[in-house]
């Protein structure tokens, strides 16, 4: 088309610049690429050797590129950030663009036509709307940067006060938090790689990013990375190529600040306010003496970052600092239970139904105990640190050095009688030299990687006792109260006289049905400590990328790569007092519960543990070797298709450093095609398959490939109990015992059969697990198809399904009941009778996203989603237990009955929307606006009861989610940001945030355990209806259940089975465990200079 | 670690065709809960307070007596193991009627029985000790067991592995009409267990070692000596020792269409004999041997039957419950890889 001769300024419309947003895949080297074609505009033909020029704030010095003979250009390695493009050719009018937005992993295709000279017009300055389509890859996910971050009000606050990065991940569709992070896809977020500026800090020994110290639930991180730190998150769901493995859930890849050609920098702090957070709605419980509340008292955090050069064009450095502090505080209260002992069919003193006072819902009624309240604090201090040299040591080659890493501890108190309270801690520290380069004019680059990730994570108590020390509650034995008849309260804790008073009898003493504190599956934790842990973690990585641009039939970016991963876990692991004790069931005895040590003949066991010893010291190790090949082949810029294989190994080393696993030959082949039918990249049609393989986290080297050793025996409370002198063992008189009267082995009960050479002693815990010669790794395929189409513009609107499943999964199983285990393919293998794993997920996600430009953005999605099977993924959501690869779903057949069904992450609907929008006021102040909505349906609820060896919410009482769903859950959150510019440098915000701005009280767990009996799973008939048969469908008195449970004698052995009655269930059930977090606000002060 | 660290460059030579390394030598054992497999009823005895162990059948060899007519007995393994020590591995045997006639007074009770106390109801339970081993330490065999397989996927204990006790005698007036066990000679109101010397002598015992069987197969030669008479029988030993009355009771894999009449135990039904199914094929099928033999000593259990609801009915001196028995042939797991 030709223009005008006179206009001065031409302005290209959108039509005639082609700027489109065109990867050809995703870059694991956090950089971005600036592509295109120059035509003349006159003749429409391609001009060769026309010089492109990039330049930008982010960037040391310029990087040039030359248009070829088809009049194609290429940068690449280019930091993510603002960029002004300039094309000089011969015989043309110079070209140049501003406002070029380059993110990280993205191909910004920018197709310019020149104006020969002959035409008059000035310089050609381009005004148009920025790449929204992405028309060279298939991966699914999003980018969430700086704008997002400061307008949205979308981190909440959080236990530990850091506001960091990982949260990010929710943004995108097909995202839902889960108990240790961010579930992708429908798999667990240990199954998640995530990455610092492409170095990889996934957790070495759980997966993902969090791990519990199961104090609490309270989370040990890998790494943390405060998102004032943060130039952009890289969210990948799915849909990636070969350069991405080790990850079977999905990948997020955080991309830090780097230092500019000026001085850049801000002080930064938040303030959350305990009086400002709304009052959490309680937990209700049936029939409980204890009433525990914790509640946000304040959380802040303070930080400062600055930027700039050291040598102009040259050297730049990064530097960041963050301090956050949360305090919670906690609440208990102890009640009475009341009883009506003058009732008509009421045994007076008895605890009987017939004498409990109840509500008008049918609840036992309780009262406050007066002076009971107590209040203790939880404190958690987290540093956050992080410095960065980027050195370009020629216009081809540059090297960044990086550093970045945190402190983390968290302390909690404990009430009652137990000698301390925890103090976890959770180190991190991430180390990365990384070198890039370019050759034959940008047409082969090489991208070389070097890095060390370190963790150290402690569980001790509180008082500065060790692993191993002779004083304080490391030392002494941590003692489980757990028997039916109850112990009153009065039996642990001294109350005031008249709270004591209330929980006694007439004549004074203690009426433990007043005041129960143990029995209807209720424990009671008393003593030193419990598990205690101090472990350090590393991993050495080493990666080389090549890449290599050709032209054949097409424009081809070969990519070729290794890498290669070391990783070591040091552990020593010991319980307080060398054993942890739990009272039978029935009381009169203890048992050492856990114990780390071996028996070196029968009934003689040797203790690792206690005061003066070592502890339970453990070592393995772990390496991977990855490589790829894979190549994008654009065909006249409207189809692309790509292509690769990626090929992994692993070993597992155990304590022996011997090899105890290994996973040979895993291809992932990757294909994806995308069309672009607009053929202007403002659309695309597209499709893709690939597999993707486990990395297995080296917890499975830990535990079974090294060998746990436990033992222990019970011993009779009761001094001369058994007609030998025996000294008795009576933790309750004195917690001391434990570690000497209590192990007098004239205390032993026999437990054994005739036939156990150990007739007093419990061998629990075993060696290395064997493995399955023909072990399969654990993959998963996934199906991707899909359509985006530019609707206005910078908004594009987008649909597409996605559906994954497992291939083989590695799991540990047992064949004695859990004594010992092997590794294998649950349904292959030596495994083929156990059931095969299964996880299959569907997902349709509609969506619309709009960058923030003229003043305002928006991003909405709907995913409708089905995740069905047996298998959760890397840990159990019903326990929360966290054990990749060995975890208890597939352990013993009797374990694997009733599993199919909806799984726990099953989330039908699922509606996000964000949108921001700013206020010019004048000159100096502006004002934003930031909205965010998030919408889900219920999970499902199963029936749980206990298993017999495995304990409680092991059992599927009837198949999996037939106890319905929890109900919707809406959260709005809302913020308000004031800017004031003062110059053209520094600016000042302050900014508001409420979240749940209507305070919802939304449920969103309930508590799944039907009972505490071991009831015998029930497998309905076809056609039978489960909930009929088992009675649980509502009120039909003369319903006759179907279910069985075992039954006990007095010793506590299987006597036989009899039928399961109302009063086997817990009142408790499907009642609200957690409810989401109630209105909170923060209140935020931003500096920039 | 630092060690460790130029352990990368070795490591990394490792890579490639690695075969997933073998198993150490584990043994089958019990559950420590004292709780019995869904599959077995054994659980459900009033004696039998742990899972069961191993079923060892008796082949003999040469031999003419009393001592010459076991069909078998079941029998428990402890693997002691050092960590880190693996060339210092042990394992402990012990028979079940050796231990059971000893007795255990806080636990099981004994075998053997006598009415000698008017003010208890029923007869009492009589104890044998061995006055050169009150303690019983020698119930139990101790040997020394390999680390690792052979590459005929066996793992072979070495030195002597041996069971002894001889019992002192026992005498008890008897209550009028009061009953005594088989094993006593009754005169005159006086039972009188006269002195029992009981030996087993072990020797080539082998556990087999493959991903799929654990430990939960053994060989060996027996030597039984009982007072003066001796006898020797080749051994095979099964994990776990499983009751039944037919075969089907034996199948491994869950029957919920199987018949009352086919299946005598309910649970079984939905959860499998809980025996391993590689130890079975076509041609050698699972069998219940229902020998009187075998009636006679799954007698010594106590049980009998079950009542509608699945409860045991305790029935002493009689059984009609066999022992499920392997027919594959042992050779079918030591060859090959």
């Amino acid at each position: 088309m030709r223009l005008g001769r006179n206009a001065a300024v031409l302005l290209c419309v959108v039509a005639a610049l082609c700027l489109t947003a065109a990867p050809s895949f995703a870059q694991s080297q956090g950089t971005a690429v600036l592509t295109g074609t120059v035509t003349d505009a006159a003749t429409g033909k391609p001009v060769a050797d026309v010089a492109v020029t990039a330049t930008s704030p982010a960037l040391q010095g310029e990087q040039v590129g030359v248009t070829d003979a088809t009049g194609l250009y290429r940068i690449p390695q280019l930091p993510p950030g603002q960029y002004t493009l300039r094309l000089e050719g011969e015989a043309y009018k110079p070209y140049t663009r501003g406002d070029i937005s380059l993110r990280v992993d993205r191909t910004i295709r920018l197709n310019v036509q020149l104006q020969p000279e002959s035409i008059q017009a000035e310089e050609v300055i381009a005004v148009g709307k920025a790449p929204t389509v992405d028309i060279g890859s298939t991966t699914t996910g999003l980018n969430v940067g700086k704008e997002f971050v400061n307008n949205v009000p979308f981190i909440q606050p959080n236990s530990t006060g850091t506001r960091s990065f990982e949260a990010l991940a929710a943004v995108a569709p097909q995202v839902n938090a889960d108990a240790y992070g961010y579930s992708m896809n429908g798999a667990t977020s240990p199954e998640n790689a995530v990455m610092i500026d492409g170095v990889s800090v996934t957790d070495v020994a759980y997966g993902g990013l969090n791990h519990s110290t199961g104090v609490d639930g309270l989370t040990m991180s890998s790494a943390s990375l405060p998102v004032e730190f943060v130039e952009e998150v890289n969210v990948i769901t799915g849909g990636y190529m070969p350069e991405f493995g080790r990850s079977t859930g999905g990948v997020i890849n955080a991309i830090t600040k780097s230092g500019s050609n000026e001085f850049h920098g801000s002080v930064f702090g938040t303030y959350t306010p305990g009086f400002l957070t709304a009052q959490q709605r309680g937990i209700f419980k049936e029939a409980s003496t204890f009433e525990n509340q914790v509640a946000n008292f304040n959380t802040g955090d303070f930080g400062v970052e600055l930027g700039g050069p050291i040598i102009k064009d040259k050297l730049w450095f990064y530097v960041g600092f963050a301090a956050s502090v949360a305090r919670t505080r906690e609440r208990r209260t102890l009640y009475r239970l009341e009883y009506d002992d003058a009732r008509d069919g009421c045994t007076a003193g008895s605890d009987d139904d017939a004498c409990k006072v109840v509500d008008g819902d049918g609840n036992q009624v309780r009262s406050e105990l007066p002076g009971t309240t107590e209040y203790k604090f939880h404190d958690a201090r987290a540093y956050n640190y992080l410095a960065k040299l980027t050195y370009l040591l020629s216009s081809n080659q540059r090297l960044a050095l990086s550093l970045n890493g945190a402190t983390k501890q968290v302390l909690t108190p404990a009430f009652g009688n137990k000698l301390a309270g925890n103090q976890d801690t959770s180190d991190n520290l991430s180390v990365s030299l990384k070198y890039t380069a370019g050759f034959l004019d940008k047409h082969l680059l090489v991208d070389a990687t070097l890095g060390w990730h370190h963790q150290y994570v402690a569980q001790l108590p509180d008082d500065g006792s060790d692993i191993g020390s002779t004083f304080g509650a490391a030392s002494r034995s941590g003692v489980i109260f757990r028997r039916s008849p109850a112990h009153s309260i009065l039996d642990f804790e001294r109350l005031n006289p008249e709270a004591a008073a209330l929980c006694s009898d007439a004549n004074g003493n203690p009426d433990p049905r007043l005041c129960p504190a143990t029995g209807s599956g209720l424990e009671y934790d008393y003593g030193g400590a419990y598990y205690m842990e101090k472990a350090t973690y590393d991993r050495l990585q080493a990666k080389v990328v090549v890449t290599y641009l050709a032209n054949l039939l097409g424009h081809h970016v070969f990519k070729a790569g290794v890498d290669y991963q070391r990783s070591f876990i040091d552990s020593v692991r010991d319980y307080g007092g060398g054993a942890l004790y739990r009272e039978s069931a029935g009381g009169g005895a203890y048992r050492e519960y856990r114990q780390f040590g071996y028996y070196d003949a029968p009934d003689n066991f040797v203790n690792q543990g206690g005061p003066g010893n070592t502890g339970w010291v453990q070592r393995s190790s772990g390496s991977e070797l990855g490589a790829f090949l894979q190549d994008s082949w654009s065909l006249l810029d409207v189809v692309t298709i790509n292509a690769g294989l990626r090929y992994d190994t692993q070993q597992l080393y155990g304590q022996d450093g011997s090899l105890g696993l290994t996973l040979n030959s895993m291809l992932s082949p990757r294909v994806g095609l995308i069309y672009d039918f607009t053929q202007r990249g403002q659309s695309k049609v597209y499709a893709s398959f690939a597999r993707y393989y486990e990395s297995i986290p080296l917890n499975v080297a830990d535990r079974s490939l090294s060998g746990e050793y436990q033992g222990g025996a019970n011993r009779i409370e009761q001094p001369n109990g058994l007609g030998n002198g025996n000294p008795g063992c009576q933790p309750l008189l004195n917690v001391d015992q434990t570690v000497q009267q209590c192990r007098d082995p004239r205390n032993n009960l026999v437990l054994a059969s005739p036939t156990e050479p150990s007739q007093t002693g419990l061998v629990t815990g075993a060696g290395k697990s064997p493995v399955d010669p023909n072990l399969r790794p654990q993959s998963s395929d996934e199906y991707l198809i899909g359509a985006e189409y530019e609707v206005l513009e910078n908004g594009r609107l987008g649909v597409s399904y996605t559906h994954r499943n497992m291939n083989a999964v590695i799991e540990d199983m047992s064949r004695d009941e859990g004594t010992t285990y092997f590794i294998g393919n649950p349904g292959y293998g030596i495994a083929s009778d156990f059931p095969v794993a299964k996880r299959d997920y569907d997902a349709v996600s509609v969506y619309f996203s709009k960058v923030f430009a003229d003043l305002w953005m928006a991003q909405v999605s709907y995913t409708w989603s089905s995740l069905r099977g047996n298998y959760a993924g890397l840990f159990r959501p019903e326990t929360g237990q966290l054990n990749p690869n060995q975890n208890s779903d597939f352990d013993l057949q009797s374990l694997t009955v009733n599993r199919d069904g909806p799984l726990p992450g099953d989330i039908t609907h699922s509606l996000k929307a964000f949108a921001a929008k700013e206020f010019v006021l004048n000159g100096t102040f502006s004002v934003t606006l930031g909205l965010s909505y998030t919408g889900r349906s219920g999970t499902p609820v199963s029936y749980l009861a206990s298993h017999p060896i495995y304990g409680t919410d092991e059992t599927f009482v009837l198949p999996r989610g037939s106890a319905g769903r929890t109900p919707w859950i809406h959260q709005v959150n809302g913020k308000l940001v004031g800017t004031a510019r003062i110059n053209k440098e520094n600016t000042v915000q302050f900014s508001v945030d409420v979240f749940n701005m209507f305070n919802f009280d939304g449920a969103e767990q309930v508590d799944q355990r039907l009972s505490n009996s071991d009831i015998i799973p029930y497998v309905p008939q076809a056609g039978q209806n489960p909930q009929g048969s088992a009675c649980l469908a509502g009120a039909n008195a003369g319903c006759q259940s179907e279910l069985t449970k075992y039954s006990y004698d007095a010793a506590g052995n299987v006597a036989g089975t009899s039928p399961v009655t109302s009063a086997d269930y817990s009142p408790n059930f499907k009642r609200v465990s957690k409810y989401q977090q109630p209105l909170t606000v923060r209140f935020g002060l931003r500096v920039t200079f | 670690m630092r060690a460790q660290i130029f352990s990368f460059v070795v490591a990394s030579a490792v890579v490639g065709s690695c075969a997933q390394p073998r198993p150490l030598c584990p043994v089958a054992v019990g559950s420590p809960l004292g709780f019995p497999s869904p599959g077995s009823p054994l659980g459900f005895s009033h004696v039998q307070l742990g899972l069961p162990n191993f079923w060892a059948s008796y082949t003999l060899k040469t031999g003419t007596g009393a001592c010459s007519t076991l069909p078998g007995e079941e029998v428990g393994f402890q693997k002691l193991e050092i960590p880190l020590k693996p060339d210092e591995t042990k394992v402990a045997i012990r028979p079940f009627l050796l231990s059971y006639i000893r007795g255990n007074p806080d636990g099981y009770g004994a075998l053997d029985y006598a009415d000698y106390d008017a003010a208890q109801d029923g007869p009492e339970s009589v104890y044998r000790v061995d006055p050169a081993d009150p303690d019983g330490a020698k119930v139990n065999g101790i040997a020394a067991l390999a680390a690792r397989p052979e590459d005929d996927n066996t793992c072979a204990v070495t030195g002597a592995l041996e069971n002894e006790q001889r019992f002192r005698e026992e005498r008890f007036t008897l209550v009028p009409g009061g009953e005594v066990s088989s094993r006593a000679e009754v005169d005159g109101g006086v039972a009188v267990f006269p002195e029992l010397y009981l030996k087993y002598a072990w020797s080539n015992l082998k556990f087999v070692s493959t991903g799929e069987v654990p430990g939960s197969i053994f060989t060996a030669q027996l030597e039984y000596t009982e007072d003066t008479c001796t006898a020797t029988y080749d051994v095979t030993g099964v994990w776990p020792i499983t009751l039944c009355h037919t075969d089907l009771d034996c199948s491994p894999n869950p029957l919920p269409e199987a018949s009352d009449t086919d299946i005598s135990i309910p649970a079984r039904r939905f959860q499998g004999s809980g025996l391993n199914p590689a130890f079975e094929n076509e041609e050698h099928p699972f069998r219940c041997n229902n020998s009187a033999a075998v009636h006679a000593y799954t007698a010594t259990y106590g049980i009998s039957d079950f009542d509608e609801a699945g409860n045991p009915l305790p029935v002493y001196g009689i059984s009609d419950w066999g022992v499920c028995e392997m027919t594959r042939p042992v050779s079918d797991f030591t060859t090959g890889p």
